[in-house]
């Protein structure tokens, strides 16, 4: 039976939305076209003398403008500015891992003294979403290496957010980036719209807020009422009405093997590839593995050292089934007092009640087959997700919300795909949904074993599926 | 050829190219550079031009050419001139596409002259070894004994101008280990028609070809892979195309992930750790070479290489044992890295089944 369109979308905007982030953008030119026009509220401007024509200009013109000020200078500045009657302050976080807990104290800090003052603090280590080549990049003159891989590379910012979401679960993570670009032409006329759309779609589907810069052209262009630029502009806009609906509800991801680690750098590589393989994971912080039952992981993977007591509870979870992955070898673990199963010189395996203990050498020689090595790690039943002809392509699977998954795909690739996908779970109907064509298609599954299987006909950057009827 | 994902044990080979020093670029050459997701990996095109819009209508249009040849060559699109070639070929003759027939004709070629270690017939054996990687199990002798009665290249038979028969009931072709040096060569016809003469290709790493020379500059200075990291062999291109296959690692925990090289003499994954890089006149050459020459070895590969002119060869081991072959182009050990110049690091793909050599006909 054909259901009208109508429908169909009265009903999508009905349902349940998981907490997408938003999308605020950063303008640095002297002309601004109005917040109306724009369909944004939201706007950052450097917190700098230089720029208070401007500021005074985006207020006028309708715009909630947040000061983007330097972590070092936001004590001091936040009085200015709330006197101002600015809608917030951005705190630039210095460096380039995940805000320690002293940026977590200081936006505490300006909160309670200036209640009325949204504060934000943007993550430090953001980078362009983008599927890179293995050549060519241009800066100051030198063209220099980019790093190997075996598939096309994926700069994500996948594991800054997860990481951040268990460190900081108060906050929604806050992301941005400086444009990566690549040759003269570029530098002049900015990145194509695609780019655009791609880290509002990454942000949104792995349940960030962004910080979005604009070009200067595609700024000039929009403030001169531009043909080019305003239709440009309308795809962003699209991607941005697409991931900005928050309903106050915040998912977590669906994620059976767990990452125990407090050391983002020092996990970072071995995580970072396995969101590039669309391995669903979720950090475990040492204390909530300490204190917190972990029966709903199948696999669980820790840096060395690991003290007693997690040693002891690394060996009771494989004892129970699971799989236990231990990265470097200090310490005196009670498994070691049998021989191992197996033995080479990067792992042992060593056998523990009905599982197994996994001890890998340090640092990770590959750590793109120690990505490949966790799925093999899992027993078929327990690979969450699968995906094929998505060499490109991450995907987050949000766990139920009442009766429904959502599984949010986003291709870096930026190149229509026809993406075949396996989700563990028995799921009678499912919607697809994307910026360019809204809401919803219909898409034809199969059930086999457990799983259900289709195929996303066509996922250019961004698309949505909603599935249920388990 | 397509992988799924999870399966896909595309191999790194560490090419390291050094491209035009930009500190020298003359105000009228340009630098162009764009990338493109096709056939499963990454092409990249470089380009220098005094008018850098010509410069990226030339790489647009390249682009649009190695498109449209992976809807032509793609085993993963049901609706790909190849799948349908697959479907319905077998016992009857089927037209297909010139660019279709003349690659599936490139392929014989090597598969002749490497005796069947090159076959575009294996996909059958790749499929069942797949399946196997994702089961962690090798496939049973009784289904690789079924198995091999599929696969064969002398079962391929070409009837000009542009119809192809298979002779067997299961026989099915995958381009692998050779669409993309096929595509590459077609990408420079692309460039060139614009006008271009100095540009670079680059087929996610395993595949790169070189026109004319960056500004300033002898030609395209690439680092080869190197699994020993110890010999750091490099080659200058101009105007000739460099392929890498590499078997390596894919499990630091255990035995049972197998190798993406098929040799359709043993129907087993390769188990072997090294890197070979073929220097050629034409990607299709390097692309078919390279696997080709990985499966036969330094012993009867150098022999191949001696009988074809203006091809090098130089297999490289974990343990920095090396072994260079060359009827022309020179690649140099140890060579220094040529500062201020652009480095680009390459790899290999999963070739599938074995290579060989169109264009090494078309010699300098």
């Amino acid at each position: 039976m054909r259901i009208p369109k109508i429908i169909l979308i009265l009903a999508c905007m009905l349902l349940p939305q998981p907490g997408w982030g938003r999308v605020l953008i950063r303008w640095t030119e002297a002309a601004i076209p109005s917040s109306r026009a724009l369909g944004v509220n939201d706007i950052v401007i450097a917190w700098a003398p230089q720029q208070q024509t401007l500021i005074e200009a985006a207020k006028n013109k309708g715009f909630h403008v947040y000061a983007e000020v330097a972590d070092e200078q936001a004590r001091a500045e936040a009085a200015r500015i709330a006197r101002e009657g600015l809608a917030g302050i951005v705190v630039k976080a210095a460096g380039s891992s995940p805000a320690p807990e002293n940026h977590q104290k200081l936006i505490q800090e300006i909160r309670s003294t200036w209640p009325k003052l949204s504060v934000l603090l943007l993550e430090p280590g953001g980078k362009q979403p983008q599927m890179r080549g293995t050549m060519v990049v241009n800066r100051n003159g030198i063209l220099e290496v980019s790093s190997p891989t075996r598939q096309p590379w994926i700069d994500s910012n996948v594991a800054l957010i997860r990481f951040e979401q268990v460190y900081d679960p108060s906050e929604t993570p806050l992301i941005g980036f400086d444009w990566n670009l690549t040759d003269d032409l570029e530098r002049r006329l900015g990145p194509p719209p695609e780019d655009y759309l791609l880290a509002i779609a990454e942000a949104g589907a792995f349940d960030a807020d962004l910080i979005l810069n604009l070009h200067s052209k595609l700024q000039q262009g929009l403030a001169q009422g531009d043909k080019e630029s305003w239709a440009s502009w309308q795809r962003i806009r699209r991607y941005i009405a697409f991931y900005t609906q928050r309903h106050g509800q915040v998912l977590k991801p669906q994620a059976n093997i767990g990452v125990i680690t407090d050391d983002y750098d020092a996990s970072y590589e071995a995580v970072n590839l396995l969101a590039r393989h669309n391995i669903p994971f979720r950090f475990v912080t040492p204390q909530e593995f300490a204190s917190s039952p972990v029966e709903s992981l199948a696999l669980i993977i820790a840096w060395s050292p690991v003290n007693e007591s997690s040693a002891r509870k690394m060996a009771d979870f494989a004892s129970s089934g699971g799989t236990a992955v231990l990265v470097g070898g200090q310490g005196t673990f009670p498994w070691r007092s049998r021989p191992p199963i197996q033995k080479n010189e990067n792992a042992a395996i060593y056998s523990e009640g009905a599982g197994r203990i996994v001890e890998l050498s340090e640092p990770i020689v590959d750590p793109e087959a120690f990505a490949q090595d966790v799925r093999r790690l899992l027993e078929p039943q327990q690979v969450e997700m699968s995906l094929w002809n998505a060499l490109t392509v991450l995907a987050n699977n949000y766990q139920k919300s009442g009766t429904e998954d959502v599984l949010e795909l986003v291709n870096y690739s930026e190149q229509p795909l026809r993406v075949q996908v396996r989700l563990k779970g028995i799921f009678s109907t499912i919607r697809y949904e994307t910026p360019e064509r809204g809401c919803c298609q219909s898409i034809p599954t199969t059930q086999n074993h457990g799983f259900t299987e289709f195929v996303v006909p066509r996922l250019q950057v961004g698309g949505r599926v909603r599935l249920s009827g388990e | 050829m397509r992988w799924p994902e999870t399966a896909r044990d595309s191999f790194l080979l560490p090419l390291l190219l050094l491209l035009g020093c930009a500190s020298v670029l003359g105000a009228t050459q340009q630098f162009v550079y764009k990338k493109q997701y096709a056939m499963g990996t990454v092409y990249e095109i470089v380009a220098y031009d005094p008018s850098p819009k010509r410069a990226s209508r030339a790489i647009e249009a390249a682009f649009r050419r190695i498109i449209e040849l992976d809807h032509v060559m793609s085993n993963f699109d049901e609706s790909s001139d190849l799948s349908r070639l697959n479907r319905s070929a077998h016992f009857h003759a089927e037209a297909v596409p010139p660019d279709l027939y003349r690659v599936i004709q490139d392929s014989l070629i090597y598969s002749r002259l490497s005796e069947g270690k090159f076959d575009i017939s294996v996909a059958p054996l790749v499929d069942a070894w797949k399946a196997a990687q994702a089961r962690g199990k090798p496939p049973s002798a009784s289904v690789i004994e079924k198995l091999r009665r599929c696969v064969g290249y002398q079962q391929i038979e070409l009837i000009p101008p542009n119809r192809v028969e298979f002779r067997s009931p299961c026989l099915r072709i995958d381009l692998g280990a050779i669409g993309k040096g096929y595509a590459v060569d077609r990408a420079a016809e692309a460039l060139r028609s614009y006008g271009l003469h100095n540009a670079l290709i680059n087929a996610g790493g395993s595949t790169v070809y070189a026109m004319g020379t960056p500004p300033g500059q002898p030609g395209w200075l690439v680092h080869l892979r190197d699994p020993s990291r110890r010999l750091d062999p490099t080659v200058l291109l101009r105007d000739d195309s460099i392929s890498t296959s590499e078997q390596s690692r894919s499990s630091l925990i255990g035995p049972e992930a197998f190798g993406h090289i098929i040799n359709p003499f043993t129907d087993r994954p390769v188990n072997a750790t090294l890197a070979v890089s073929v220097v050629a006149r034409t990607a299709v050459a390097t692309d078919g070479l390279s696997t080709t020459l990985f499966l036969m070895g330094p012993q009867e590969g150098g022999r191949l290489v001696r009988s074809l002119p203006d091809v090098a060869a130089l297999w490289v081991s974990l343990a920095g044992k090396s072994n260079f072959v060359s009827t022309g182009p020179q690649i140099m050990m140890h060579h220094s890295a040529i500062h201020s110049l652009l480095r680009i690091t390459n790899y290999s793909d999963n070739k599938d089944c074995s290579g060989a050599v169109p264009g090494a006909e078309n010699r300098r």
